[in-house]
C-alpha cells in the first residue's frame, strides 16, 4: 500500500517518515551537520519537482536514498568547502581531543568516503548488495569490494587506535 | 559492532525544531511549484503542437546520427587480416547516468573530484571510477593524453596524495613533477599478465586519475582562478558572519547561493576551456601482434538535477546564463573522436 504516495500531505508525510534517515546520510558523507541540513532541504525539494516520477512508496525511498547520496556528494565537491574546514569541525575535533574520547562514529569518519556510504547503507539501512549497486549505480562486486576493504581499513583504525590507548 | 554504530547514528536526528522549520519550507515550495505549473499549464497547451513538430525533427536527425555513429571511423588496424576475436572497449559508469548521450563510452561523475593547488597552479583530480577495459587476446594497451594540460595519474587508492605506478604498467611519455615528486603521466601502458581469446575484464577502477591543470598562459583560464579564489574568500567571510548570528543550523543565505553558482560558472568555463581539444588515445596490441587504435573526444558535460543535458559541447555553444544560473552535476566523457 501506498501509505505516503497516495496521502492528501505527501510532502509532509514524506519528511515525517524520511528526513532522519536522508539526514544520517548526508551527515555520513558530508560530516558536518550544517550541510546535511542544506542537503535534506535539497533533497525534499528536488522531490516536490519529481514527485510524478515516483512510483510507488519502496521506490520513493530508494530515490529519496540515491538523491540524498548524489547531493551529499554534490555538497562536498563545492570547491570552497573542499579547501576549508567547517567551524563545527573544528569544535567536533577539539572535543575528541579534550576528552579523548573516540567513538566508533569518530573512527568511521576517518574512512574514504566511498567506504562510509557502502558501510552506511548496510549495516544503518539495512540494504542489501543489490540494492546499495542500485542506488550507487555499481556493480555488485564493486559493493562488496569496498565493503570488505571498508571493514579491513576499520580494523586497522581500531587497532591502531587501540594501541595508542595502550 | 553493528549495533553500536546503530545506537551511535540514531542520536544523528534532525531536532524537531529543525524538521518543522522543513516542513513549513517544503510545503511552501510545494505551493510555489504547484501555483508556477498552474500557471504555465494554459501557455504550455499553446506550445505543445510547435513542440511536438520539433520531436518528429529531432527523431529523424537524431536516428541519422546514431546510425553514423556506430561506424567506428576512427578506429584505425595496422594489419588488415586480424582474428574476429580481437577485441577492446573502455567503460565506465557512475551514478546519474541514465540520461547521458548514446555514444558516451565512459564517464566519470565530477562528484569524485576534487581540487588542489600546486605551484600556483590548480588541479583538478577525477577518480575514474569503474574504469574497465574489456575484451580478448588484449596482450598491453597504451593510453595517452594529446592535451598538454590533462593527465594520468596512476595512484596508490589508500593515499590520495601519492601517485604510483600502476601494477603490471608503466609510463610512457612525459610526467608531471612537482618539487621532484611524481604526479602524473600523459601516458601509460599496462601489460595483461594473463592474455586470453575469453573475455576479460581489466578492472582499472580507482586506479587511474584524469587531472587536469591550469594553463597558467591562457588568460582566460587565468582570469577564472582569480575570480574563483575571490569568491572562495568572499563565501567564507560570509559564512563566518551567519554562523556568528544564527548558530550552526542556519540557513544558507540567497547572497551565499549567488555566490556558489558563480563559483560554478568559473569552475565549469575553465573546465569547458581546457578539455575544448583533448583527445585520449588508447592503443590495443594484441596477442598474434595485430595493433589497433581508438581516439576518444574528452568532454566536458553538464547535468542538472533532473539529469537533463544542459550542456554538451557537440551540441551547444557556452551559454553563460545557463551556466551560471543551474545547478547541476560536471561530467568527464569520453566518446569516439569525431
Amino acid at each position: 500500500m501506498n501509505k505516503i504516495l497516495s496521502s492528501e500531505n505527501f510532502i509532509t508525510d514524506a519528511v515525517n517518515e524520511y528526513s532522519d534517515t536522508i539526514y544520517r546520510i548526508a551527515y555520513n558523507i558530508t560530516q558536518n551537520r550544517e550541510d546535511a541540513f542544506d542537503v535534506c532541504q535539497e533533497v525534499f525539494v528536488r522531490l516536490i519537482h519529481n514527485r510524478h516520477k515516483i512510483k510507488n512508496d519502496q521506490h520513493l525511498k530508494s530515490w529519496l536514498i540515491r538523491t540524498a547520496v548524489n547531493c551529499s556528494k554534490s555538497n562536498c565537491t563545492q570547491a570552497y568547502k573542499r579547501h576549508s574546514v567547517g567551524f563545527e569541525e573544528v569544535k567536533e575535533s577539539e572535543y575528541t581531543l579534550e576528552t579523548g574520547a573516540e567513538t566508533l562514529l569518530d573512527t568511521i569518519a576517518k574512512l574514504p568516503e566511498k567506504y562510509r556510504t557502502v558501510i552506511h547503507l548496510h549495516y544503518y539501512n539495512d540494504l542489501k548488495i543489490e540494492e546499495i549497486a542500485k542506488i550507487l549505480s555499481i556493480t555488485k562486486s564493486g559493493v562488496k569490494t569496498r565493503l570488505t576493504r571498508g571493514r579491513k581499513l576499520l580494523k586497522q583504525l581500531i587497532e591502531k587506535e587501540n594501541s595508542y590507548e595502550k | 559492532m553493528k549495533n553500536e554504530y546503530k545506537t551511535e547514528y540514531d542520536k544523528i536526528a534532525l531536532t524537531e525544531a529543525q524538521k518543522n522549520t522543513l516542513i513549513a519550507k517544503m510545503e511552501d515550495a510545494e505551493q510555489f511549484v504547484y501555483e508556477i505549473e498552474k500557471e504555465n499549464y494554459n501557455q504550455n497547451k499553446v506550445l505543445l503542437k510547435a513542440v511536438a513538430a520539433c520531436f518528429a525533427v529531432a527523431i529523424i536527425l537524431g536516428g541519422t546520427y546514431i546510425g553514423s555513429m556506430f561506424s567506428m571511423s576512427n578506429s584505425t588496424y595496422t594489419e588488415e587480416t586480424t582474428t574476429p576475436k580481437n577485441s577492446f572497449m573502455i567503460t565506465a559508469n557512475a551514478a546519474s547516468a541514465e540520461k547521458m548521450p548514446e555514444d558516451v563510452v565512459a564517464m566519470f561523475s565530477g562528484v569524485s573530484v576534487y581540487g588542489f593547488l600546486k605551484d600556483d597552479n590548480y588541479f583538478l583530480d577525477y577518480e575514474m571510477s569503474g574504469l574497465t577495459v574489456t575484451g580478448c587476446n588484449i596482450k598491453k594497451f597504451t593510453m595517452t593524453v594529446n592535451d598538454r594540460f590533462c593527465y594520468f595519474g596512476l595512484r596508490d587508492k589508500n593515499n590520495l596524495s601519492e601517485y604510483k605506478t600502476l601494477t603490471n604498467s608503466q609510463y610512457t611519455s612525459k610526467e608531471l613533477k612537482s618539487a621532484g615528486v611524481l604526479m602524473a603521466c600523459d601516458g601509460f601502458t599496462y601489460t595483461n599478465p594473463l592474455p586470453t581469446d575469453k573475455e576479460q575484464v581489466i578492472d582499472l577502477s580507482d586506479k587511474v586519475d584524469f587531472i587536469i591543470e591550469s594553463d597558467r598562459s591562457d588568460y582566460e583560464i587565468v582570469e577564472c582562478l582569480t575570480k574563483m579564489r575571490e569568491i572562495n574568500d568572499e563565501m567564507w567571510k560570509i559564512r563566518a558572519e551567519r554562523r556568528k548570528i544564527q548558530g550552526e543550523s542556519g540557513f544558507t543565505s540567497e547572497e551565499e547561493h549567488l555566490l556558489e553558482n558563480k563559483y560554478d560558472y568559473h569552475l565549469r568555463k575553465f573546465m569547458e576551456k581546457t578539455l575544448r581539444d583533448a583527445t585520449i588515445t588508447v592503443t590495443v596490441t594484441y596477442t598474434d601482434g595485430t595493433v589497433q587504435k581508438q581516439d576518444f573526444d574528452v568532454d566536458f558535460i553538464l547535468q542538472d538535477y533532473d539529469e537533463n543535458i544542459i550542456f554538451d559541447p557537440r551540441v551547444d555553444e557556452f551559454n553563460e546564463h545557463t551556466l551560471l544560473n543551474t545547478k547541476g552535476y560536471e561530467w568527464i566523457a569520453f566518446r569516439y573522436a569525431e
